[in-house]
């Protein structure tokens, strides 16, 4: 922690106003969703809790009917849109990160793999990488979304919805970051530190844990925040086209898919305060993304 | 006649980082004559290439002239040096390999070069083309062809050619030739030193090398910290340094020299005594390395091309005594480093033997403890300071993985203990090992590694190439390390260069390899006084020796 | 180089194969084709007949090649909502995609190199911060927000354009085009530049990048230190050394925009190949998916094939050097 707090990149980072803006706005949001359920004034899935009369309320105006102001409105069927919106950005957050992890996990595993053994495993993996990154990220989710509710039952299709989701974006993604592993493999795997390690007759296993994976993590950061942004709006897209989060445990994109049809009648909150919800998470994620690259592009050293 | 063709007063380049600014040239003044090659010389961070980048204007930002004039033929040029750029001053840099634009032929990039300058119609431009291309020795057909068909030291020559083409009173040098290796370094500095006197053109020419120094320049300047120590016409300089900085830097300048600190060795006229198998450290019999290039099997028979097998090391046989050091010198692609590798146990020989103490390294059927014995006795000390180290992990865990790997140590104090002795006889502190490599200079850096060598208490070190890397005061204290190691604890060195003079300080006995083979082999006395292969002879003309 | 050419051209054969085979087991056994039909009611002999009828009593691999057969005669089997075949599905509606993407690459191009190239060689202008501040809220903004929100603006509160579907469309033959009348004009402007958005931001962050690495080079200094104006040095050295990445990368991408239009569509209600297929993977209509999934994979490794050809074509180091085995 120490070594941390002293290090190059703590410096410019306190030194950045865009990187800490953005550090703190995304960790607000995170605590926001994490807290959702002591935050939200009320639990906006409750069918119980919900009066029908209060649907199309305006921002901090007092319903006609019963009087009760909500902070952001009303949607058509009542709910309060502040908390669907805390509880939606625990879903966009939660299946985001899970995605990432799962790509990530991936990425340098695979990636470790094929530029340290190199030769047929190598190329296989490189393949295999080539044909998914043919198609683009988004098409290849919607496939295994499709697949996995072409083979699920009805009945359990709404349920693991969240599952699916993540398993189709963490699947989609995992190749840049297995690249950015591997061409940083390939690079350490020659330097003379890792031809000190063989003649201690260290295994290969430990020099791909112990020396070389510890200097190929720090692009892999990078990628990964960027693949979060990017895993995050995928989720939302998905769940915008109805082939992603269910309105029983809306997202983000699910409620601005709601939003949608309900401009044309003039009710335009319950479709932009999810959307500036969006827009500040996936954007801060990406300011932050861009700010830890630039950082980290040891060509500025 | 203007006496003074370009000067520099009392200039300043400032860096402004983040954490401050930083002056790397400091209060410079100095003047170049019409028709004299200048040499600007120094060690890294000295700030000769920026000094030579401020003459054009080209200063990497941030860095700004902060201070000073540079003046042309009176005229001042500093507030805009781009009139000047190839038709009064052109810049030559380090790197062939990438100082040509990869997409365009060398021609149309030559026909562009003399157009800006002197608009004329394409056939004459063609015409004198093809006399640049002529003069730099380079065969007028290869006109349409692009960079990447070149050689390196080919690749310069095109590169002299173009910032010649416009015709510049002054040419900046920025090390020109320490990307070459050694006969190609040596043409390339005839050629440029023949072309600027026919022409009358000024040389600028910044190097760290004091041999090319001396064979190239007709007057140096010495930088320091970004100033000017001394500067004076080059014989003078060299053999009577006035300034203590430019002594110890060409004290420390490796010259030829066989050492009476040797072991005296009975040899006559390279006749070898024999010496019975034990006091031998190190033998190898007929190494051969091959390396299978061939395209794949099936886009072979596809389009009827032959396998490609490059014969790396070809039957190499040679043997160290106990103690002694052993020189093993060649140029890139000689096959040094693939000799190190298979001795080392890296890499497996295609055929032949190593031995060890009598023990062939190679017994097919080596069980791990065996191998492990085995690596304990025979370490490597590697080139790059930088590379060798890994960044991530705190020296103390460096030094102390061979000494866990290897069960060397009974006790976590007994660890302790011989990490804090390690660093003791390379000259660190006890306080070093909580901090990581970055936290170190290169010279100190190649001290770590050598104390990691030193960690198992080997018997034999491969050097492969230990102080190519460094300034060359750092290297002659680096070499100094390694010779009293050698002598407190007996080692036995296999000493790998390129560097004549280093190998001559270093090594009882050299061998000289061209090619992948073992062309000359002789007592470091005789090599020098004697050479008999022409290879070796050619290596020694070529060498840029500081031969005062 | 032929070597080179060869090797491509066998490596996307073998990715099609892939992909048709991909296709296939999604087709074949994803759900099942004779509940979908029949629906659950039919009886066991009609289930039987059914399928003879389909062929799946054969062994995988015939039934594997016929699919690849039928495929390649453009037949792909009946839709499972409204029994139409797959085939005249798709070439209605292909024709509204393909001028969408047309729109919307052209778009994408023309004003991301421009811009691109503009940040790289004006760094700290006020307009190059300004643009890039601005991309990267491209970036972060989903397509489909982009898309919802330019409905809001232009066609909800300004009411200049509309806000679904192509407006007027003639019939060329088998084409129809709404390049030729004023309300498919309209209709094409905020789904291209939704769709063309998101590309042109890539588009551009590379340009820049990638020219902003070449303006470092030393070939580029040399060429400075020679005495080239800087226009020469901008547009004759570092642009085409910009370009040969940047055709290769942005060429792959606009290949995705087919894909990417699937978004577009659905926000604008626009009649394309892209809304048919989100409509088929919610009501699981198999043929429909699979059939797109051929088609669209098979453009992708085409695009992908010419992308590499191309590269080959413009840079001349590749072009010599025998690949030996490369991973």
């Amino acid at each position: 922690m120490d070594r941390f707090l002293h290090s190059d990149l703590f410096y410019d980072f306190v030194r950045s106003p865009i990187a800490v803006i953005s550090f703190v706005l995304v960790s607000t949001l995170i605590l926001l969703a994490v807290f959702a359920n002591f935050i939200a004034p009320t639990n906006p899935f409750d069918p119980a809790s919900l009066n029908l009369m209060n649907g199309f309320t305006a921002p901090l105006e007092p319903n006609a009917f019963t009087g009760e102001v909500f902070l952001m409105g009303t949607d058509d069927q009542g709910r309060d849109l502040f908390s669907a919106i805390l509880f939606g950005l625990r879903v966009s957050l939660f299946v985001g990160l899970m995605a990432v992890a799962l790509a990530t996990g991936i990425g340098v595993f695979l990636g470790l793999l094929a530029g340290y053994i190199g030769g047929w495993l190598d190329s296989l993996i490189m393949r295999l990488a080539d044909i998914q990154m043919t198609f683009p990220s988004i098409l290849i989710a919607m496939l295994i979304y499709g697949v996995a509710r072409g083979v699920l039952p009805p009945a359990l299709r709404d349920e693991m919805a969240i599952s699916v989701l993540i398993l189709s974006i963490g699947l989609s993604e995992w190749v840049s970051i297995a690249r950015t592993v591997r061409s940083s493999t390939l690079v350490e795997k020659e330097k003379e530190y890792v031809a000190a390690a063989r003649l201690i007759g260290l295994n290969h296993f430990r020099i791909m844990l112990r020396h070389i994976l510890p200097n190929v993590l720090s692009p892999v950061l990078v990628i990964a925040t960027i693949t979060l942004a990017l895993a995050i709006i995928a989720e939302a897209t998905l769940s915008f086209l109805g082939v992603g989060a269910p309105p029983t445990k809306p997202s983000l994109g699910t409620l601005i898919r709601v939003g949608q049809d309900f401009l044309f009648s003039g009710e335009w909150w319950i479709l932009l305060f999810p959307a500036i919800t969006l827009l500040l998470l996936a954007l801060s994620v990406n300011l932050f993304g861009d700010w830890l690259r630039d950082t980290l592009n040891p060509r500025l050293k | 006649m203007v006496e003074k063709l370009l000067e520099l007063k009392h200039i300043s380049v400032t860096f402004k980082t983040r954490r401050g600014s930083f002056k790397a040239v400091d209060d410079l003044s100095l003047d170049l004559k019409e028709g004299e090659i200048l040499g600007i010389v120094g060690e890294s961070g000295a700030g000769k290439s920026i000094t030579g980048a401020a003459i054009l204007g080209l200063i990497p930002s941030p860095g700004k002239l902060s201070s000073g004039t540079i003046s042309f033929k009176g005229q001042r040029i500093d507030l805009n040096p781009k009139l000047m750029r190839g038709s009064k001053i052109s810049m030559i840099f380090q790197d062939p390999l990438v100082s040509l634009n990869p997409l365009r032929r060398i021609g149309d990039q030559l026909i562009e070069t003399i157009q800006t300058h002197s608009p004329c119609s394409s056939a004459e431009a063609f015409k004198r083309a093809i006399k640049s291309l002529e003069e730099v020795g380079i065969d007028p057909s290869r006109f349409d062809a692009y960079p990447h068909t070149f050689s390196g030291g080919m690749r310069q020559r095109v590169v002299i050619a173009l910032a010649l083409a416009p015709g510049p009173a002054v040419i900046v040098a920025d090390e020109p030739t320490t990307s070459l290796d050694v006969s190609n370094q040596d043409q390339v500095l005839k050629l440029l030193k023949k072309l600027c006197k026919e022409k009358k053109t000024s040389v600028i020419l910044v190097t760290h090398d004091m041999g090319v120094i001396f064979q190239t320049t007709d007057r140096v300047a010495v930088l320091y910290g970004g100033r000017l120590v001394e500067i004076g016409v080059t014989r003078e300089v060299l053999k009577n340094p006035t300034h203590s900085y430019t002594q110890s830097l060409v004290q420390s300048t490796p010259k030829i020299e066989v050492g009476s600190f040797k072991k005296p060795t009975d040899q006559l006229d390279g006749f070898q005594p024999k010496i019975d198998e034990q006091s031998k450290a190190l033998v190898a019999e007929k190494l051969t390395r091959e390396f299978d290039l061939s395209p794949a099997w099936f886009f072979r028979k596809l389009s009827f091309q032959k396998q490609k097998r490059v014969l790396a090391v070809d039957s190499v046989s040679f043997s160290i005594n106990k103690g002694e050091t052993y020189g093993l010198v060649g140029d890139s692609g000689s096959g040094k480093s693939t000799i190190a590798k298979m001795v080392v146990g890296l890499l497996k020989p295609s055929s032949g033997a190593i031995t060890f103490n009598g023990k062939n390294l190679n017994g097919s059927d080596l069980s791990h403890r065996e191998s492990q014995k085995i690596r304990q006795r025979i370490q490597m000390v590697f080139q790059s300071p930088y590379a060798s180290l890994n960044p991530r992990w705190k020296i103390g865990d460096i030094l102390l993985e061979p000494i866990r790997v290897f069960g060397l140590s009974s006790s976590i104090e007994d660890e302790h203990k011989r990490i804090f002795e390690l660093l003791d006889q390379v000259g660190l502190s006890k306080s070093d090992v909580q901090k990581y490599p970055h936290e170190f200079s290169g010279g100190q850096r190649q001290r770590i590694s050598i104390a990691r060598a030193l960690a198992s208490k080997p018997d034999v070190i491969i050097c492969d190439e230990p102080t190519s890397a460094l300034d060359v005061s750092i290297q002659a204290q680096v070499l100094n390390l390694l010779r009293e190691l050698q002598r407190e604890f007996s080692l036995t060195y296999l000493f790998i260069t390129h560097d004549l003079a280093v190998v001559s300080s270093m090594a009882n006995n050299i061998g000289v390899l061209n090619k992948g083979r073992l062309i000359e082999e002789q007592s470091s006395e005789m090599l020098f006084s004697k050479p008999q292969h022409e290879h070796t002879k050619m290596l020694l003309a070529a060498a840029p020796i500081l031969d005062i | 180089m032929i070597l080179i050419v060869l090797r491509r051209l066998i490596q996307s054969i073998v990715v099609l194969f892939l992909v048709a085979l991909i296709s296939f087991l999604i087709f074949r056994f994803v759900g099942n084709p004779v509940d979908n039909l029949l629906g659950q009611e039919a009886t066991v002999q009609q289930r039987a007949d059914l399928e003879e009828a389909l062929g799946l009593n054969q062994p995988i691999y015939e039934q594997y090649i016929s699919f690849v057969w039928n495929a390649l005669r453009f037949d792909f089997g009946n839709s499972y909502r409204g029994a139409l075949p797959v085939a005249e599905l798709i070439s209605s509606r292909l024709p509204a995609t393909l001028e969408l993407a047309l729109v919307s690459a052209l778009f994408a191009v023309f004003v991301g190199v421009t811009t691109g190239v503009y940040t790289a060689i004006r760094r700290n202008s006020f307009l190059s911060k300004l643009i890039l501040s601005v991309s990267l809220i491209g970036v972060s903004l989903p397509t489909f927000l982009i898309g919802v929100l330019l409905i809001w603006i232009f066609a909800v509160e300004l009411r200049w354009l509309p806000s679904f579907g192509r407006g007027e469309v003639i019939q060329i033959g088998w084409w129809s085009t709404g390049f030729l009348t004023v309300t498919g004009l309209k209709s094409l402007i905020l789904p291209g530049i939704t769709l063309g958005l998101y590309q042109l931001t890539l588009i551009m962050r590379l340009t820049r990048s990638e020219m902003l690495e070449v303006l470092n080079q030393d070939y580029i200094r040399f060429v400075r230190a020679l005495g080239l104006s800087d226009r020469k040095v901008h547009f004759n050295h570092a642009l085409p050394n910009t370009l040969v990445p940047v055709i290769t990368i942005a060429g792959l991408q606009l290949g995705s925009i087919v894909a990417f239009a699937i978004i577009t569509e659905t926000v604008f209600q626009w009649p394309g190949v892209g809304l048919l297929f989100i409509n088929s993977v919610y009501f699981v209509d198999i043929p429909v998916m699979s059939a797109y999934l051929l088609l669209v994979g098979g453009l992708f490794v085409i695009i992908n094939l010419i992308v590499d050809l191309l590269y080959l074509a413009i840079d001349p180091r590749i072009r010599d050097n025998q690949l030996m085995g490369e991973a």
